[in-house]
């Protein structure tokens, strides 16, 4: 086994050797999709100004107080990061939707202060661009917030008004107070910040997510390199050769486990490659140990991902399933490490099924030791689940090949 | 044409698991996608930490209040536990209700009545924030009515008839409503309810389908069967070409079935147009692989290309990362992505075009091995 072993090992070296201007494009390949999800994210973060959602308001009303609601939406925090407001008229919002220029309208519809005031019902309608759902979805959002606000001064207003009223004040007395209790929430609802004393906890190094990000994409482009590497060194071999390999005691497994190794090689000491910019840009506090653990954690990470993927191989024979279920699989894990969403965010039953998975446990302490600067690393949950999958690997060939045989 | 169909059953029925797999994949894998996607964003939660740090009604109706949102799971820690959770990321964000809280809203006061802390990973914080300062701007409202009424009356009303006044006016009068409906003149009105995640789902189930289902024409290029061709009856392009057109019929039939389990699953309306551009995605797919496959001499590499390439289709077709904003901003990518005519449901489809070009170009040069 050791000396068949070898044998491909070399085998595979040379053919490394010979396609070695495929390899810098394997390279890139992942880094380059990670980075074209990093500006579609970036711009879905940050929406450009040119393309500021524009939002139609239509005020047939022409109240003073409908001028302060106007206001409102103007002053409105979430409203003004991503939207910008334009007074128009009906037929100029329609003409302008239909070019698809603005994503929704409001309309403040006649009477609707009056109605305001009386407690009879006022309607405040939206309309959205039909071309435009998901945005014409988050104005109406805003609105409703928004709307909440009016909803519990007018409650107040009111309030105020039925004991006036119940005091005898007359009716013209009556309309001021209303007007000035009006502006006051108004100015109220618009200061409503102070009610909270904001602070933010942590220091900068650790928990930007520029970090968090940056540490969990390597992670997720380091098991996509031994995927890609692994897929690489695949070669085509007929049926007729494998007999006669059989014939000399050579198994399948033995040239598995060469491509494994390799990939293995070269996966890590490409991510030692990109890590070092990374940790100079980023500026942790890693010491020579620290290094060193990190790789054993990837090594036993990287050993246990091939070996799901060396068992799909072994047990499915057309390679179009095999490359689906291998897919699949890089998903899962990928996923099930909390690198590209946080663990905390997952439901219960997701976060308790990858809290199972090695991904999970492997970032886990890739994070301990980076962020926190953990001293002490329990290798040991990791080392049983490689001992654990080598042994299916073993377990699983050694019956595939009873089976042909 | 029924030798081409006769011969091609033949072949299917040897691996007519894996065929199968593939060609049923955008019906069972998009049912299985969509579950597990409704099923986790319902159970998602953002973990946030309320820490009281006084025990009264009002600061127990504030907790309430926020254990009632949907999409928050509460913890009720010490502040010293929720700052160090905070710190190592267990936590989203983290609000104090400080000392006091009660006592300050009922003598009118309201800054500073509850600290709020996040950090930079903190998704939620401000969503939440906004829904607490709301609640606590209704008891200080309240508050501020009280004393108006106060002022004009003199202490004829206490607190107590007050604040009951305002939640019996909430509770029986019709107070501020908003509507929401879509402009039914601009655009068509048909896709008004379209659920497209799932159209962009099957989608890229679709595109692995097809494109893995196209390999026909890398192993039937082998050396060993190529001279076999001059035996038969059609030339190896009109062979090419039947099949082409033999496997788009089999998936446009995998559309209609796909549209019509759709339907009972999810209630989605079939019209026309959305049948039309099904049917146009399909055939620009097929088209697409027809090329594809064309240029490849191993299957495997060819597998390799297609899960290269489909990563990238699936990064920017919208599914996991929302890509509107770009789009809009960029209107040629709905142009080059064949899964933005599909969702938006245009008749018109440049990319068929193209497409079609290409593939008969590259039928002619097709060399007669």
């Amino acid at each position: 086994m050791g000396k068949q072993l070898l044998l491909f090992l070399q085998l595979d070296g040379k053919n490394i050797k010979r396609k070695w201007r495929s390899l810098p494009l394997l390279f890139l390949f992942p880094v380059l999709f990670t980075l074209l999800s990093a500006i579609l994210i970036a711009f879905l973060i940050h929406p450009q100004e040119k393309n500021r959602i524009t939002v139609g308001l239509i005020d047939h009303d022409d109240t003073p107080e409908t001028e302060g609601i106007v206001r409102l939406f103007a002053q409105s925090e979430e409203m003004n990061s991503l939207f910008r407001i334009k007074e128009m008229s009906e037929s100029e919002a329609e003409q302008l939707m239909e070019q698809g220029e603005i994503s929704a309208y409001i309309i403040l519809p006649k009477d609707f202060t009056a109605n305001l005031y009386e407690g009879k019902s006022a309607v405040l309608p939206v309309i959205g661009n039909p071309n435009k759902q998901m945005e014409s979805h988050l104005i109406y959002e805003i609105v409703e917030s928004i709307a909440r606000h009016i909803r519990s001064s007018q409650a107040n207003i009111l309030t105020i008004h039925h004991f006036a009223s119940e005091l005898g004040k007359n009716e013209e007395k009556l309309q001021d107070l209303l007007f000035q209790q009006f502006t006051d929430f108004v100015f109220y609802t618009l200061s409503s910040g102070q009610v909270i004393h904001e602070k933010t906890a942590n220091n900068e190094a650790t928990s930007s997510p520029m970090n968090y990000f940056s540490i969990g994409g390597l992670f997720i482009i380091y098991t996509s390199w031994l995927w890609l590497v692994y897929l690489y060194l695949y070669r085509e071999i007929d049926e007729p050769l494998v007999q006669r390999m059989r014939l000399y005691g050579v198994t399948k497994l033995s040239f598995l486990l060469s491509r494994m190794i390799w990939s293995l090689f070269i996966a890590i000491s490409w991510t030692g490659i990109l890590f070092i910019p990374l940790h100079l840009l980023l500026d942790f506090e890693l010491g020579m140990i620290d290094f060193l653990k990190i790789f054993v954690i990837y090594f036993l990470h990287g050993l246990l991902f091939l070996c799901c993927i060396c068992i799909i191989e072994i047990v499915f024979s057309q390679e179009k399933v095999q490359l689906f279920l291998q897919l699949i699989t890089f998903v899962v894990i990928s996923l099930f490490s909390g690198a590209i969403i946080p663990a905390i965010y997952f439901p219960i039953w997701l976060q308790e099924l990858a809290s199972y998975s090695f991904s999970y446990e492997a970032f886990y302490w890739v994070r301990e030791i980076v962020f926190y600067g953990r001293k002490f690393v329990s290798f040991l949950c990791l080392l049983c689940m490689t001992i654990g999958g080598n042994i299916i690997l073993f377990g699983i060939s050694s019956w595939k090949e009873r089976l042909q045989s | 044409m029924i030798s081409i169909i006769k011969s091609r059953w033949i072949l299917w029925k040897k691996h007519w698991l894996a065929n199968s797999l593939f060609l049923f994949l955008p019906v069972v894998a998009t049912i299985i996608t969509m579950t597990l996607f409704t099923n986790i964003q319902e159970d998602s939660k953002v973990p946030i930490a309320i820490v009281k740090k006084e025990d009264s009604p009002m600061a127990d109706s504030l907790y309430e209040a926020a254990a009632d949102l949907p999409y928050i799971r509460l913890f009720n820690l010490s502040e010293k536990e929720a700052l160090i959770k905070l710190e190592r990321h267990e936590l989203d964000s983290v609000f104090v209700i400080d000392s006091g809280f009660a006592e300050k809203i009922k003598s009118g006061a309201r800054n500073r009545l509850i600290t709020g802390y996040s950090n930079h990973g903190s998704f939620a914080y401000t969503p939440i924030k906004e829904m607490l300062v709301s609640y606590v701007q209704t008891l200080t409202a309240q508050a501020k009515t009280y004393y108006t009424v106060d002022q004009m009356a003199g202490g004829k009303w206490t607190w107590e008839e007050v604040t009951e006044k305002i939640s019996d006016i909430q509770t029986e009068q019709q107070l501020l409503e908003t509507t929401f409906h879509l402009n039914s003149i601009a655009g068509n009105a048909t896709n008004e309810e379209r659920n497209r995640n799932l159209w962009e789902i099957w989608g890229y189930f679709m595109f692995i389908s097809i494109f893995f289902l196209f390999d026909w024409q890398i192993k039937e290029k082998k050396t060993a069967i190529l001279s076999r061709y001059a035996m038969m009856k059609y030339s190896y392009q009109q062979y090419v070409f039947f099949h082409t057109a033999v496997y788009t019929f089999m998936f446009v039939s995998i559309c209609l079935l796909s549209a019509a389990m759709f339907h009972m699953l999810y209630e989605e309306k079939i019209t026309f147009s959305l049948l039309w551009s099904m049917v146009m995605y399909t055939i620009t797919l097929s088209l697409a692989a027809s090329i594809l496959s064309a240029v490849y001499r191993s299957v495997y590499v060819y597998y390799w290309t297609v899960l290269l390439i489909s990563g990238v289709y699936l990064i920017t077709s919208g599914v996991i990362i929302p890509t509107d904003g770009i789009v809009s901003a960029y209107p040629v990518i709905s142009l080059v992505h064949p899964v933005y005519p599909l969702v938006q449901e245009k008749y018109f489809h440049p990319l068929v075009i193209l497409f079609l070009g290409l593939f008969l170009v590259t039928q002619r040069k097709q060399k007669y091995f």
